[in-house]
């Protein structure tokens, strides 16, 4: 039984990407990004005069267990709180997962051709 | 009428292209399930190939639904047959178990995914928010 988790990243808004190909590298497929708003005090800056908001990037990204440590540990490394993107990263359990079998089997063979 | 049983709550999350969470959401309604928060993203998978091979779409819809652990295998089940998520391509989902839930209508916790949890009286919130 293969089990998965959901690594959920919190950046600003056009550090996605950045996000994305880190975890990439470390063995992710694919995430989904959505567009979202952060409400902490510190970040509203005033910009002539005006209040702007700070906009935010969400990603999600559904893995595997064993390549949770790596896809975060790179995702800190390349988008982490002291880069510019000012990411948080967690991470939540999954316990039914529909959609990936298709890339299930791929997965296994790519696993075992980087391990030769 | 006695305490309400304890239930573990899930939330079940869906990810699938732009115009198909609609689907979705009217999936649901046969069920029984009212309530459902539908959000826009984009993907990112091998969106680089895709670009190449000139199809650009990757705008994806996100439908967020949280269910009740009895019924929530059914309607994963039945969100996977409606919108064949088995076959590549077509959008993923999951569930994920919550450790708390609070809302208007039925007020409740459920601690570590397994039902044992404290009871929230609906009394409490609503003299809460009297005091506000």
């Amino acid at each position: 039984m293969i089990k998965y988790d959901l690594i959920l990243t919190i950046v600003n808004r056009g550090f996605a990407d950045e996000v994305m190909s880190a975890a990439k590298k470390a063995g992710a497929f694919g995430g989904t990004v959505i567009n979202a708003r952060g409400t902490g005090t510190h970040e509203l800056q005033e910009f002539f005069g005006a209040l702007i908001q700070p906009e935010k990037e969400l990603v999600l990204i559904l893995t595997q267990k064993e390549k949770r440590n790596e896809i975060m540990t790179a995702i800190c490394k390349y988008a982490g709180l002291n880069k510019e993107g000012m990411g948080i990263s967690f991470s939540l359990p999954v316990d039914a997962v529909a959609g990936i079998s298709a890339f299930k089997d791929d997965d296994i063979t790519k696993a075992d051709s980087m391990s030769e | 009428m006695g305490e309400p049983k304890l239930e573990a709550i899930k939330l079940i999350t869906c990810i699938v292209d732009r115009g198909i969470g609609k689907m979705v959401i009217k999936l649901c309604k046969e069920e029984g399930i009212s309530s459902g928060l539908l959000m826009h993203g984009r993907g990112t998978a091998d969106s680089e190939m895709l670009a190449m091979l000139g199809l650009g779409e990757n705008e994806k819809d996100i439908i967020m639904i949280s269910i009740g652990e009895s019924k929530s295998s059914a309607i994963l089940e039945r969100i996977t047959e409606g919108l064949h998520l088995n076959e590549p391509g077509h959008g993923i989902a999951f569930s994920i178990p919550l450790s708390a839930v609070a809302s208007q209508r039925d007020s409740y916790l459920s601690v570590r995914g397994d039902g044992a949890g404290e009871f929230l009286k609906n009394t409490e919130l609503n003299s809460d928010r009297r005091h506000k």
